[in-house]
């Protein structure tokens, strides 16, 4: 069944693209003739030549009948595998139950570690090839793939699943720009801030004042003339002197007018809503600008990652992969600063 | 997988050598199948194998030798694993020039000219009839020497995303700075309360000269006036203090403003710091991938020229990525 997998594996890419179509039409009268023959036979007919939508059909059936049956599900896995990268999670779930039925078998493993490091799961990658090759030490494709993911400089984690990431919806994006995106909220707490100063101009200014006596004085002398008793007496004058020291305490309260009634700050306040306002639409348009682009990323990478799953040594279909991934990883970032999801 | 191996079986002169049988003591038919892939040129399969029978013979030159080739063949994500392969082969024999020119290749392709001119010398000295060691002899010296990377090549690519965004709040230097002007600004809250303070001294003297009519009690000249100079002079002086509080300034300072400006300033700052952190991380991911093919593609092809202009073009500006992320994060 190896060797059967493994031609599977590879020489299907071709045949489902020019198969598919008409072989789903065909598809009733060949499961009529299929229940009522052999059903098994047709589907190991099928899957022989590398019909992927055929096999998949019937041993979908079959599995049906039998649903505990190894070979049936493996082969459902490996059928779903090469009909194209949108069943490449189902292809997934399906090797799990297929390592549940038979976990003493290694190829579903090894088939589980190849999509694990085609979606960069880089831990789960090493433990499923890891566990191929205990179960199998002459399985020379684990042992070689788990050289090459323990090779390879390992990728940051997405902070979330990808079809998590994958299935969040366009509008949540947009609706949370305005709760949660950092500069929104500071640009709207300082426009709460500017509008509370409007109430600085009815603060006066408070002055107090004070004067010591010990350090304010006055000292005066004059000379002025004794009024004579005689008109022919000689003038006489008298000296006097006034010296003293005064102190004083006052209270003065101040207002600008002008603010009061004509305050600057009005300018700014009306600057800061313009601002905020801006700001919003100019950060919900990049969020749906940075969701455009991940949803294309994505489509990209799912092809890869599918690619890379039925070729996992091939070094261009690595190196693109793990730059979409990268670049995935790099707007998610920059989504989650907006709108606080990834 | 298999073309470079192929391609670089011809330029290896000593190829056909190395498929002698090494030893006797390891069971026949898995060191024949070794062979068999090694000679076809199945690195994968040889890798495979090789490896095992290193298992039961750990300090076999042949064998150590035949996993490096072979990793070295398997592609790019080997190529470390192949030169500590090389070393390993180099350190059972080292008297023999193989695995020097390999390392010396590798290092030629990874940008350590030092080394790699060292090993190539190594190689030629120990088979003067080496001409790719000679020729790499002469190719390393003729290169202008590139800057070093500030850390390994291997350190670089495994140092996780997640130490450089922490590196920015603590390293980046724009937002140490916004933080020192955050803690002045801060001091600067009590600033209304301080009062404005006025301290006034005046002085001032006079002097007055004047006559004053007389009007004697007793005047046998009715009518007449006497008068009578009089002078007075004098001086003060005042001293004042004023205080002044500006009562807006103390319940409800324009600081706040400026405070929460700074608070958003440093947050928005730390976020873009820590996206580009990211953005030139992944740049780099990049580079430093391509750089990795196109270094094992030098060691395959040391003398392709375009290769080198590309390799050489990745590793300046890997070099200016790390050190833009050091100016971010503090770490290469």
């Amino acid at each position: 069944m190896n060797r059967l997998l493994k031609s599977f594996s590879t020489s299907l890419l071709i045949c489902s693209c020019t198969v598919a179509g008409a072989d789903l039409a065909a598809a009733v009268p060949l499961v009529a003739q299929a229940n009522q023959v052999n059903l098994e036979q047709e589907a190991d007919q099928a899957y022989a030549r590398g019909d992927a939508p055929r096999a998949l059909f019937l041993y979908s059936r079959l599995l049906e009948q039998q649903p505990n049956n190894y070979t049936f599900q493996v082969r459902v896995a490996v059928a779903l595998l090469n009909t194209g990268p949108e069943n490449l999670a189902a292809s997934y779930e399906a090797f799990q139950k297929a390592s549940r039925l038979a976990p003493e078998i290694d190829e579903s493993w090894l088939f589980l570690g190849q999509i694990d490091e085609a979606w960069e799961r880089r831990q789960e990658a090493i433990n499923h090839y890891g566990q191929a090759l205990r179960l199998n030490p002459a399985n020379q494709q684990a042992f070689i793939a788990l050289q090459r993911v323990q090779a390879q400089p390992p990728l940051p984690q997405l902070p979330e699943n990808l079809t998590t990431i994958e299935s969040r919806n366009l509008d949540n994006y947009v609706a949370r720009v305005e709760t949660h995106s950092r500069r929104v909220q500071g640009l709207r707490a300082q426009l709460q801030i500017a509008e509370d100063l409007r109430w600085r101009a009815l603060f006066p200014s408070v002055s107090l004042g004070f004067s010591p006596s010990r350090n304010s004085r006055f000292d005066s002398t004059s000379v002025s003339a004794n009024t004579p008793t005689d008109f022919n007496d000689p003038l006489t004058f008298r000296d006097s002197s006034n010296r003293g020291r005064f102190g004083s305490f006052y209270v003065g309260v101040f207002w600008n007018i002008t603010d009061l009634f004509d305050q600057d700050n009005e300018t700014r306040i009306q600057s800061y809503r313009n601002n905020l306002g801006q700001n919003l639409q100019t950060l919900q348009q990049e969020a749906q600008r940075l969701y455009a682009l991940r949803s294309n990323l994505f489509g990209e990478f799912r092809q890869l990652a599918w690619q890379a799953a039925l070729n996992p040594t091939d070094r261009n279909i690595r190196l693109n992969r793990r730059d979409r991934y990268l670049q995935i990883f790099y707007v998610t970032q920059q989504l989650h600063t907006l709108t606080g999801i990834y | 997988m298999s073309k470079p191996f192929l391609l670089l079986s011809l330029s290896l002169v000593s190829w056909s050598a190395l498929l002698a049988p090494a030893s006797s003591q390891v069971p026949a038919t898995l060191q024949q199948q070794a062979e068999a892939a090694y000679a076809r040129g199945d690195a994968a399969r040889s890798i495979f194998l090789y490896s095992q029978l290193l298992q039961q013979q750990p300090d076999n030159y042949q064998f150590q030798f035949r996993l490096a080739f072979a990793m070295l063949n398997a592609g790019p994500e080997f190529l470390q694993k192949s030169y500590v392969g090389f070393q390993r082969a180099k350190d059972i024999n080292p008297n023999v020039d193989e695995p020097w020119l390999y390392l010396a290749r590798i290092d030629e392709a990874l940008e350590r000219p030092a080394q790699a001119l060292g090993n190539y010398q190594r190689a030629f000295q120990l088979n003067p009839n080496n001409q790719q060691a000679f020729a790499g002899i002469r190719r390393v010296q003729a290169q202008p020497a590139l800057t070093n990377l500030p850390d390994a090549f291997d350190v670089l690519e495994q140092r996780p995303i997640t130490d450089y965004i922490a590196g920015v709040e603590v390293n980046s230097q724009a937002v140490q700075g916004l933080r020192g002007q955050q803690v002045i600004a801060q001091a600067l809250s009590w600033r209304g309360l301080l009062p404005g303070v006025n301290i006034n001294f005046s002085t001032s003297n006079y002097r007055n000269q004047s006559q004053r009519p007389i009007s004697p009690i007793f005047t046998e000249q009715p009518g007449r006036v006497i008068l009578a100079p009089e002078s007075s002079q004098g001086d003060s002086s005042n001293f004042t203090v004023n205080l002044n509080w500006n009562t807006a300034d103390i319940f409800l300072s324009e600081n706040r403003l400026r405070l929460r400006a700074y608070e958003d300033d440093i947050a928005n700052t730390l976020d873009n710091l820590r996206l580009e952190a990211q953005r030139l991380f992944i740049l780099r991911s990049n580079l430093l991938e391509e750089f990795r093919q196109l270094a094992w593609q030098a060691t395959l092809n040391p003398s392709d020229r375009t290769i080198r202009y590309n390799r050489r073009d990745r590793y300046l500006q890997i070099i200016y990525l790390s050190q833009q992320l050091q100016a971010i994060t503090g770490l290469y």
